[in-house]
């Protein structure tokens, strides 16, 4: 269980997030909308610890431990997994590498017949080809092709919590649908919560949230069902929220009716 | 292969090289060194003769004070150097690469990271011949820096003539914050994340 109370978030002393609060119990979807810039990705970053984003006030746990005490290494072990909106290129480290590391905990070595098979037995699943499994990191990978890489990575940590960063940007239908299916996939199987941020009902419609959110000047402003996000696509965030300016005939439609 | 003449010559020779003091080698053919081994302020000349080729893959964590090596090129011939110097005591080495005669192709790619604190500098010349045609000659040049203000790179292009494609690179780079951020988030200690990366750049991968 994620918990946030008054959650104050500052990027480069700018604060961003003013005050937000939001619980996402234990296998609960949750996606939050809203217009570019205001802070959806900052959220993000901050919960997984980026360097310069940081918590300036409120609270907000994980599993009821402090999460700002917590290293982004730490918050990883406790099977949290984010995907950005733009995953890196690391030249020269694979995924095999990388994944191997990251399964070693405690210095235990791990089984490296098993771990191939299971390397192998995902990138069927994902449709993903098995040459991946020893490419550097993203590195000369198409958009497409680095979200399916980061769903390989998902698949191998086995997380039971998710912050997914828009990652339709940039993926064509077909892409989305794949990588969608995909995390809809996990969900079924290992039940993590989701917390999802995206602009479109695409996605929506394949990965189901129990909740939408709405953010805006730093606050959530509106909380509701998937049918939120319909309206949100269907009339734009600023008639559906109120702070679309009027024009001049709305105004005196407005003045007169008053 | 240990050579202790002042004048050697080669054909098709592959493996390594251990050289004793000041010397002069010729290779004809096909070569390959995979490993040199030299001593403080030697002076090497490694000279391709005509239609020779080479490839020389260096990995190593040991380069000897003040080390020249000059590499020939003369006519129709073929080089590929890739070193991978992860380099722990300061170094000083200084790399010529000459173009004397026609139709020769250089590639020379150089990736240094020192892993201690200690002072490293690479000066790599590239020298092409007056009057000489259809040369290529490409050379990259890249640090990794672990720690600041440790080295030092001086790359050099000496071009006399105009019938030559040459293209030279030299970058440096410190660890990248959002590359350690990005391994942390999947579990990764950032001790282990530098060796991930350090480890990548000098093409150490193993599978
Ligand atoms: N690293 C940063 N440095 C400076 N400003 C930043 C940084 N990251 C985000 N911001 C600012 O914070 C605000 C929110 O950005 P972001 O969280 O990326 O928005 P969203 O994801 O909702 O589009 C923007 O005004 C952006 O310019
Ligand atoms: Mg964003």
């Amino acid at each position: 269980m994620l918990e946030m109370k008054h959650v104050e978030i500052c990027v480069e002393e700018k604060k961003i997030i003013k005050d937000l609060s939001l619980t996402i119990q234990d296998g609960e979807i949750h996606a939050i909308m809203g217009p570019n810039g205001v802070g959806k990705s900052t959220l993000c970053k901050a919960l997984m610890k980026s360097p310069g984003y940081t918590f300036t006030g409120g609270t907000c746990k994980l599993n009821g431990e402090d999460m700002t005490q917590l290293s982004t290494t730490d918050i990883s072990r406790r099977k949290v997994f984010y995907i950005s909106q733009n995953p890196p290129a690391i030249e020269g480290v694979t995924n095999a590498e990388m994944l191997r590391m990251a399964l070693t905990v405690n210095g235990e070595k791990i089984d490296i017949f098993a771990f191939n098979k299971k390397c192998n037995e995902i990138c069927a699943r994902i449709h993903l080809p098995k040459s991946f499994v020893h490419r550097a990191i993203n590195d000369g990978m198409s958009g497409g092709e680095r979200k399916k890489n980061e769903l390989f990575h998902m698949w191998m940590l086995n997380p039971s919590f998710l912050i997914l960063d828009e990652i339709d940007s940039g993926l064509d239908v077909d892409a989305l649908k794949t990588v969608a299916s995909s995390i809809m996939d996990y969900y079924k199987e290992y039940h993590p919560s989701i917390l999802i941020i995206t602009h479109h009902t695409q996605l929506l419609d394949i990965i189901k949230p129990d909740f939408v959110h709405i953010l805006h000047d730093g606050k959530i402003i509106k909380t509701g069902t998937a049918e939120l996000a319909t309206i949100i696509e269907k009339n734009g965030y600023e008639e559906t929220i109120g702070t679309k300016k009027l024009s001049e005939e709305e105004k005196d439609e407005y003045n007169e009716n008053r | 292969m240990k050579i202790d003449e002042p004048i050697t010559s080669l054909t098709n020779f592959e493996g390594t090289l251990w050289i004793t003091k000041d010397s002069h080698v010729h290779l004809n053919g096909k070569n390959k060194i995979e490993g040199l081994t030299c001593e403080e302020n030697n002076q090497i000349t490694i000279e391709l003769e005509d239609d020779a080729s080479l490839i020389w893959i260096e990995h190593t964590t040991h380069f000897p004070q003040n080390v020249t090596i000059i590499i020939l090129e003369n006519n129709h011939t073929k080089l590929d150097l890739s070193w991978y110097l992860e380099l722990e005591e300061n170094t000083k080495l200084n790399l010529e690469n000459k173009l004397l005669g026609n139709e020769n192709e250089s590639h020379l790619q150089i990736h240094a990271v020192n892993v201690k604190a200690s002072t490293c500098q690479i000066k790599s010349t590239g020298y092409i011949k007056k009057d000489t045609q259809d040369n290529q000659f490409e050379e990259e040049l890249k640090g990794l820096i672990l720690y600041p203000n440790t080295m030092i790179f001086l790359p050099e292009l000496i071009v006399d003539s105009n019938k030559i494609n040459a293209k030279h690179n030299a970058t440096m780079k410190c660890i990248d914050e959002e590359e350690i951020f990005y391994l942390a988030s999947k579990g990764i200690s950032r001790e282990t994340s530098i060796e991930l990366i350090k480890n990548g750049f000098l093409n150490k991968t193993q599978n």
